[in-house]
């Protein structure tokens, strides 16, 4: 495929880009279409090889004036606004070393491009691991995991991105690279631009390479399910177990629906206990003692992996709506309680998945058959409930006819001001993922 | 000079109590921690709530006069010392603890509410505020945000920007903003993280929201007493090697053991190299295997003793030793200057030998207090600051030990902050494409860089007059 096949209106950028970069690093045509967005495919895909690369790619973005998406394996194109404008999508999957992984200082130097799975996968030679686990680590790329600040049931004890990255780089709109920490633990010289990178959702910069501290893994873990009679209880249960002497790894209540999900019989909490064995076997004990009264089923091994690997997924899961909720734990029982009343009322198919120690619980609502829905209307409900408890609501998927109608990350965003003075100083033409994310920054 | 006019319009905002002027009241104002610098401000204002800073930027935005924040002047770095800047707000009197969430575990606190204090109107819940700096008897909320504050205990609990939830800031303006909260994960850029560690240039946080901690089950502290402080850095590494994540591992050197004996008796042996202060926390269960394996790696680096500590009195004693060495060292001699660098943790005995021969070279006591675990060491370099030879090898031993952390893979400071003090060093850490988009970021939130002007990045155009050319370093 060369520039020259490419439908005329898209032709005369496709041609420039690759007579600024040269075969090997674009792609043209229908190649594009992976990586397309509220169906719209970019005219190019960039793969850059070096980080020289990628600032050539975006010099050459910055002088035409096009707009850049930048991308891993494109998990999460379906967040965020529609690009203003979308001539290249810029993936960093070329870019995929683990540069130094230190692991007596129990720090990891990784290019974007690399995989969660596959860093993973490197670290646990050495029993570490980074804590971190989103949805689907096999395609969710260092990149696009800070960019999207994306975290798992795991945050609850192991804290997300913003805890565990101490050194970044990024290529600006115009070619410049530049650094944030350090590769050292602990650092608090100049800015933290890891914190301003982490969840600016590829407005700000091409992160090309990160530093990680990373941990041991657990010698020994397993799941408890613990049933309850419905979400709200299931909720409450969280509370309580929270509350109870255990240092769990995860508290993750789910509804019927998501525990069918999992082939689980009911709404349930899940909770991951992890550590020693010593330590596991104490928690596991007492958590039995704390549920005497109701069903308390201990997964390990395989099982245990499957669940988790589920209770992670679940929150990706395709969806005609999908929502995350953020909101103070002891609010979400009566909020989801509305939620499953709505929901049912509606006849909508709704899986939730609530990690209750961090106030968050992800929400996909199914298809209705036969006649049209407003989408739109439960959405704003939605919003409306969350905001009256001081939380807020992204949605993460919107059926078409609703996009117009709901802002995906929400209006009314505190301290917007200063973030788009910030976007205007670092990407000054808006050509870095233009007009994505909140405010269409 | 001020204005009258102006004095008395703070007057009118702040109350005559909240205005200082007389020239010997402001000497207590003329530095930091970090004493190697002074200046006094003209005026300091003491306001009571968020809206009258607010009224104060509000003003100076007005009349185009610059400002610093202060917290309890407890940094180190020089981070509040008046350079061009008239007017110190201080926030002291802001000390409202504005209510706790026992059940979501979270505090709102103004930012003049000392650090311990935090903790301790949560100890009957069970809970805790983690970051505890050294100085956290005094140490303000308000410091801590601007310096993402450290403590022994941030090897396993993180520091300050890892605690903090949300925060009111007040914008050079005079705007006031509610970044972040109570509830996590709000859409947008992570501002909250990028004010935390700013170093009070982006404007005076007036509150923050802080997450909570339940105290940990159990605790066992174990005290190491080595030959050499090579034996004990090297335990060090081993210990984070072996995949054990303690609480808090520290380290403190002879000189330091002999200051710390001389002033609190706990019955440190006087003779030995170095200690290590080990503490596990967590579940009860977890800790004799953890303790067991941390005694017997002490042991293959020939430690002389391990014990672990009797009670929660001996724990306590422990702690304060180590907590109050830094004012202990006042007894070795008339003047100290604290360092702060960073190291990756396996070259702890590269970077104590090369602080080693840096004393050596510039005839200068060194004593060594510091968080190991983390790589973060805390020489202290000991001087008379009425020798003005002395004082210039004291930073000119200063510069090479944090060049040498740099070459090592480090960094200049891990928990004090850049201030006035390692402005100079910036460029051995960033390119001047970094450094200039870190200025742009803060012309976001102080377009006329108003805000504790002089700060973190070098300005060779600025025109101050310093009595330590060394931190103008050229771009």
């Amino acid at each position: 495929m060369t520039p020259q096949d490419v439908g005329n209106d898209r032709s005369q950028i496709a041609r420039r880009l690759h007579d600024a970069l040269g075969n090997g690093v674009a792609l043209y045509g229908e190649a594009t279409r992976t990586f397309a967005i509220d169906g719209s495919a970019p005219a190019a895909v960039l793969y850059p090889a070096t980080v020289a690369n990628v600032r050539d790619c975006l010099a050459v973005a910055s002088e035409l004036s096009l707009g850049v998406v930048p991308v891993g394996n494109g998990t999460q194109l379906h967040l965020g606004h529609a690009p203003r404008s979308y001539d290249a999508a810029l993936s960093l999957r070329s870019l995929r070393r683990v540069v130094a992984h230190e692991t007596a200082d129990m720090t990891v130097t990784v290019e974007a491009g690399c995989t969660l799975a596959e860093l993973n996968a490197r670290l646990s030679t050495n029993g570490q691991w980074l804590p971190l686990d989103p949805p689907c680590p096999e395609h969710t790329t260092v990149g696009a995991l800070i960019a999207t600040d994306a975290w798992g049931p795991s945050r609850f004890s192991q804290g997300k991105v913003r805890d565990l990255l101490i050194g970044i780089s990024a290529v600006l709109a115009d070619g410049r690279l530049i650094h944030g920490g350090g590769r050292v633990v602990k650092n608090v010289a100049g800015y933290d631009l890891m914190k301003l990178f982490t969840g600016s959702f590829g407005t700000l910069g091409v992160i090309t390479e990160a530093t990680f501290k990373v941990r041991p893994r657990p010698q020994v873990s397993s799941v408890l399910v613990c049933e309850s009679p419905s979400m709200a209880d299931a909720v409450d249960d969280a509370v309580e177990i929270i509350a109870a002497p255990l240092a769990p790894l995860y508290v993750t209540a789910l509804n019927p629906t998501a525990a069918s999900f999992l082939h689980l019989p009911s709404a349930a909490v899940c909770v991951g206990i992890g550590g020693s064995a010593a330590e596991v076997a104490v928690q596991e004990q007492r958590l039995q003692s704390l549920r005497a009264e109701r069903s308390v089923v201990r997964h390990h091994g395989a099982t245990a992996t499957r669940l988790l690997n589920g209770l992670r997924d679940l929150p990706s899961y395709n969806a005609s709506l999908g929502a995350r909720i953020s909101l103070l734990p002891t609010e979400m029982a009566a909020l989801l309680r509305d939620v499953e009343e709505r929901t049912q009322r509606d006849q909508l198919p709704t899986a939730i998945v609530a990690q209750v120690g961090s106030g968050v619980a992800h929400l996909r609502c199914g298809k209705r058959d036969g006649d049209a829905y407003d989408w739109a209307a439960l959405g704003r409900w939605l919003r409306q409930c969350v905001a009256h408890t001081g939380g807020h609501v992204v949605f993460d998927r919107l059926p078409p006819d609703a996009r117009g109608h709901l802002d995906p990350w929400g209006d009314a965003i505190p301290g917007f001001a200063l973030m788009r003075g910030i976007k205007q100083k670092l990407d000054p033409r808006g050509i870095l993922s233009p007009g994505r994310f909140v405010g269409k920054l | 000079m001020l204005s009258s006019r102006l004095l008395t319009t703070l007057c009118a905002i702040a109350g005559d109590d909240g205005v200082i002027v007389r020239p010997h009241e402001l000497r207590v104002y003329e530095c930091d921690g970090y004493t190697l610098e002074k200046s006094a401000p003209d005026v300091v204002v003491l306001p009571r709530s968020t809206e009258q800073v607010s009224q104060i930027l509000r003003l100076l935005d007005a009349e185009g006069i610059a400002f610093v924040p202060r917290g309890a002047g407890t940094g180190l770095s020089g981070g509040c010392l008046p350079l061009d800047a008239p007017v110190m707000i201080g926030t002291s009197r802001m000390k409202r603890i504005r209510s706790i969430d026992r059940v979501n575990r979270r505090a709102v606190v103004e930012a003049g509410v000392v650090n311990l204090s935090v903790s301790n109107a949560v100890k009957a819940d069970g809970l805790l505020y983690a970051p505890d700096p050294s100085s956290q008897m005094a140490c303000t909320i308000g410091g801590n945000v601007a310096e993402n504050s450290g403590g022994p205990h941030t090897l396993k609990y993180g520091v300050t920007t890892n605690h903090v939830l949300g925060i009111e800031l007040v914008l050079p303006s005079g705007e006031v903003v509610e970044l972040g909260g109570a509830v996590e994960d709000v859409p947008g850029y992570d501002l909250t993280g990028l004010v935390v560690g700013s170093e009070g240039t982006f404007g005076i946080v007036t509150a923050a929201t802080l997450r909570l901690i339940r105290q940990p089950e159990a605790c066992t502290t174990l005290l190491a007493i080595f030959e050499s402080v090579d034996d004990a850095t090297a335990t060090v590494s081993d210990i984070i090697a072996a995949g054990i994540v303690p609480a808090a591992i520290e380290m403190m050197d002879q000189l330091i053991v002999e200051a710390v004996e001389a002033a609190f008796r706990f019955g440190f042996p006087t003779d030995a190299g170095a200690v290590l202060i080990i503490e596990l926390d967590g579940l009860a269960a977890g800790l004799p295997p953890q303790a067991e394996k941390i005694t017997a790696l002490c042991q293959t680096r020939r430690a002389r003793s391990v014990r672990v500590a009797r009670d929660d009195a001996e724990r306590a004693a422990l702690w304060k030793s180590r907590k109050r060495a830094f004012g202990a060292v006042g007894r070795l001699a008339p003047s100290y200057c604290t360092q702060d660098g960073v190291v990756p943790r396996t070259k702890l005995p590269e970077i104590l030998q090369r602080i080693l021969s840096i004393g050596r070279r510039y005839d200068l006591r060194i004593g060594n207090v510091f968080h190991a675990g983390d790589g973060n060491i805390h020489p202290i370099l000991l001087f008379d600051e009425r020798d003005e030879k002395q004082v210039e090898r004291v930073l000119a031993a200063g510069r090479e030990i944090l060049e040498a952390c740099v070459e090592l893979g480090g960094s200049v400071t891990g928990e004090h902050g850049i201030g006035v003090e390692k402005i100079a060093q910036m460029p051995l850490l960033f390119s001047p494409d970094d450094l200039l988009i870190m200025s742009e970021l803060r012309r976001v939130f102080d377009p006329h860089g108003r805000c504790n002007p002089g700060k973190i990045f070098p300005t060779p155009g600025a025109c101050v007059e310093t009595t330590r050319p060394h931190r103008r370093a050229a771009l």
